[in-house]
C-alpha cells in the first residue's frame, strides 16, 4: 500500500515537471499548448541518439535545446496568431500531429528499450521495489519545480513574466515588449518537457513517440489542480495525478485503468471548477467559432 | 449585354447546383466503372466525408469542439462488431444500435461542454477520447489488440463485393448531406448557429441552449458512429489502432482546412484524406510516411489563413488586380 503511493509519488514528482512547463506557457500566452508532450519527446529521442556518440550529461544539453527550440518556433507561430487563443492552441494540436508523425519517421514507431541511465540498483520500501535512480530523477524534478517558482517569484524576469501574465494592458502601456518574455516561457517549457521526458525513463525504461507525446494530457490534469495559473498548485496536481493512477492501477488489473481514472476525474474537475480565462493584451475578432 | 456575358450571368447563378449535380451524376456512375480497388477507395472518401460531416454539425453550425471523434466512430465500428460476434446480426440490425451508442456516448461527452468551451472543451474531449482508445477498445472481451472481424449484409443485395458497399456509402453520405442541408435551414439549426456566434445572447432570446449543445453532441456521435460501421463494414476488420485518440486531430485538422462550415468541404475532406496517403503509396515506401505530416501541417497553415486570410487577402487583391491591369 505504502509502495504503491511512494511509487505514483516518484512518477507523479517527475510529471509535475511537465505541469509547471504548461503552466508556464498558458499564464503568459493564453495557449494550452497541446504540442508540449511531443516537443518533450523529441527532446528525449534526440538525447537518446546523441548518448550513443556524446557523454551523457552532454547529450541530455544537446535533448534540450532540440527541444527548446522546437518549441521556440511552434511559439513564433503562436505569437504570430495575435490574440486568437482557440486558433493558437488548434496550431499547437496541428503541431502536435506533425511533430510525431516526423518523430515516427526519423525515430520510428516502435517502442525502444533503454538501459537504466544512472545506478540500476533497486532499493525495497515498504514492499515495493523503487529504483535509486526513480528517486533521484523525482527529487532532482521537485528541485527544478522549486526553481521555477523561486524564478519566477523572486528575479526581475519572473517579475515581468508575472506581469505580462497579470496584466498584459498594463506592460504594454508602460511600452515594454511583452514578447521576449512570451517567447522565454515557451522556450523554458519546450526543455522542461524534454527534461520531464529524459526523467520518466527511468519509472518507463521502455517510452514510444506516442506514449510520450500523449504526457501532455496527463500534465494537463496535474496543472488544472493549479487551475492552469498556479506553479505551486501544478506540482501538488503532478504528485497527485501519480497517486492516483498507481493506486487504481494497482487495484484494477486492466492496463491503461490508472490514466483513464486521471482523464475521469480531470474531466470531472473541469466541469465541476472550470478555470477562467486568463487576461490578453489583445482582444481577438472573428476565426474559429 | 452579349450572349456571353448573359451565360457567365446564369452560370454565376447557378453554377451551386450545377455542381452538385454533377458530384451526384459522378456518385452514380464512377463506383460501377472504376473496379473493386477504386470503389473501395471511394467508399473510404465518402466514410470520411460522413465522419467530418458530424465535426460540420457540431463545430461548424453549434460551434462545440470535440477532440472525442475517434471514440464516436470506435464507438459505433465496436458495437456493430460485437452484436454480429455475439448475436450474428447483419449490418441492418446493428447500424441503429450503433447510432444509438454513439448518441448516448455523445451526450456524455457534451455534459463537460454544458459548463466548459474553447480550449477546456477540447481537452475534456480528449482525455475522453483516450479513455476510449485505451482503455475501452483494448479490453479483452471486445478483442484486444487483435480486433473483430465483420461480415457484409447480404440482403437486399449482395454487399460482399466492394462496388455494391460503396454505393451503400454514398448513399448514406447524401442521405446525412440531405439532412444537414435541412437542418441548417431549419429552426434547430438557426439556434445551434445563434449558439455558436453568442451564447449569452442565444440565452437572452430564450434558447435552451444546453438541451440544444447536448442534441449537436449526440447528433454528431451518431454520425461519427454510423462513420465507424461502414468504415468497420467496410474494412472487414475492427481495430484499436484505427481510433487512436490523434486520429481526432486528423479529422479535425482536415474538416477545419477544408471549411468547417460548409458541407461541400465535408467532401472535399474526404477525397483529401483518403488521397494524401494514396499518394504516399503512390510515391514508394521510402517517402510515404513523410505524408503523414502532411495533414497536420495543413491544419497549421489552415489556422493561419483563418486568422490572417482576410488581410491577406486586403493586401493581395488590389496588388494583383493591379499587376493584371
Amino acid at each position: 500500500m505504502l509502495g504503491v503511493l511512494l511509487t505514483g509519488l516518484l512518477t507523479g514528482a517527475i510529471l509535475s515537471l511537465s505541469a509547471v512547463a504548461l503552466v508556464l506557457v498558458y499564464r503568459a500566452t493564453g495557449v494550452l499548448n497541446f504540442a508540449q508532450g511531443a516537443v518533450g519527446m523529441v527532446g528525449t529521442f534526440t538525447m537518446l541518439s546523441a548518448a550513443h556518440r556524446l557523454p551523457l550529461a552532454l547529450a541530455i544539453l544537446v535533448g534540450l535545446a532540440a527541444a527548446a527550440l522546437l518549441s521556440l518556433l511552434i511559439g513564433f507561430g503562436a505569437l504570430a496568431l495575435g490574440g486568437h487563443r482557440l486558433e493558437a492552441t488548434v496550431l499547437t494540436l496541428g503541431a502536435l500531429g506533425a511533430v510525431q508523425a516526423a518523430a515516427q519517421l526519423v525515430f520510428g514507431g516502435h517502442p525502444i528499450f533503454v538501459s537504466h541511465l544512472l545506478a540500476a540498483t533497486a532499493a525495497r520500501v515498504a514492499g515495493a521495489s523503487i529504483g535509486v535512480d526513480e528517486a533521484i530523477s523525482a527529487a532532482l524534478a521537485l528541485a527544478l519545480c522549486a526553481g521555477v517558482v523561486a524564478a519566477v517569484r523572486l528575479t526581475p524576469v519572473g517579475l515581468l513574466a508575472r506581469a505580462v501574465a497579470g496584466r498584459p494592458d498594463v506592460v504594454a502601456t508602460f511600452g515594454v515588449d511583452e514578447r521576449p518574455v512570451l517567447l522565454v516561457s515557451w522556450a523554458l517549457a519546450g526543455a522542461l518537457a524534454a527534461l520531464t521526458g529524459v526523467l520518466l525513463l527511468t519509472a518507463e525504461p521502455s517510452p514510444s513517440t506516442v506514449t510520450l507525446t500523449l504526457i501532455v494530457v496527463e500534465s494537463f490534469a496535474a496543472a488544472l489542480v493549479g487551475r492552469l495559473v498556479s506553479l505551486p498548485g501544478a506540482v501538488a496536481g503532478g504528485l497527485l495525478v501519480g497517486v492516483v493512477a498507481a493506486n487504481v492501477q494497482a487495484r484494477v488489473a486492466v492496463p491503461g485503468s490508472g490514466e483513464a481514472a486521471v482523464f475521469v476525474v480531470m474531466i470531472l474537475l473541469l466541469a465541476a471548477w472550470p478555470p477562467r480565462p486568463v487576461r490578453s493584451a489583445v482582444t481577438a475578432t472573428g476565426g474559429l467559432a | 449585354v452579349t450572349p456571353l456575358e448573359q451565360l457567365l450571368t446564369q452560370a454565376r447563378r447557378h453554377w451551386r447546383p450545377a455542381v452538385w449535380g454533377v458530384l451526384t451524376l459522378a456518385g452514380i456512375f464512377v463506383p460501377g466503372t472504376v473496379g473493386p480497388y477504386g470503389a473501395y477507395v471511394i467508399a473510404q472518401m465518402a466514410v470520411v466525408a460522413i465522419i467530418v460531416l458530424s465535426l460540420t454539425l457540431l463545430l461548424g453550425l453549434g460551434g462545440q469542439i470535440s477532440l472525442a471523434q475517434s471514440a464516436f466512430v470506435g464507438a459505433g465500428a465496436y458495437t456493430a462488431a460485437t452484436l454480429e460476434r455475439h448475436f450474428g446480426w447483419s449490418l441492418w440490425a446493428t447500424l441503429p444500435c450503433a447510432l444509438f451508442v454513439g448518441f448516448l456516448l455523445g451526450i456524455v461527452v457534451g455534459i463537460p461542454a454544458l459548463r466548459l468551451s474553447g480550449i477546456y472543451l477540447a481537452t475534456s474531449t480528449l482525455g475522453l477520447a483516450v479513455v476510449a482508445d485505451h482503455l475501452v477498445f483494448q479490453l479483452p472481451q471486445l478483442g484486444g489488440l487483435s480486433g473483430v472481424s465483420l461480415h457484409r449484409p447480404k440482403l437486399p443485395v449482395d454487399m460482399v463485393s466492394n462496388q455494391t458497399f460503396c454505393y451503400l456509402c454514398l448513399g448514406f453520405l447524401a442521405l446525412v448531406l440531405f439532412c444537414l442541408f435541412r437542418l441548417r435551414e431549419a429552426r434547430t439549426g438557426w439556434w445551434l448557429q445563434a449558439i455558436r456566434d453568442d451564447e449569452r445572447a442565444a440565452q437572452m432570446a430564450g434558447v435552451d441552449t444546453a438541451i440544444y449543445k447536448l442534441l449537436a453532441f449526440g447528433w454528431s456521435g451518431s454520425l461519427a458512429a454510423l462513420g465507424g460501421v461502414l468504415m468497420g463494414y467496410l474494412a472487414l476488420h475492427v481495430n484499436p489502432l484505427d481510433f487512436n485518440a490523434l486520429t481526432s486531430i486528423g479529422y479535425l485538422a482536415v474538416a477545419i482546412v477544408t471549411g468547417v462550415r460548409r458541407l461541400s468541404g465535408a467532401l472535399l475532406a474526404g477525397v483529401l484524406y483518403v488521397v494524401v496517403p494514396q499518394l504516399a503509396g503512390a510515391s514508394g515506401p521510402r517517402l510515404a510516411p513523410a505524408f503523414s505530416v502532411v495533414l497536420p501541417l495543413l491544419l497549421v497553415i489552415g489556422v493561419f489563413f483563418l486568422v490572417h486570410g482576410r488581410a491577406l487577402r486586403a493586401y493581395l487583391e488590389p496588388r494583383l488586380r493591379h499587376g493584371l491591369a
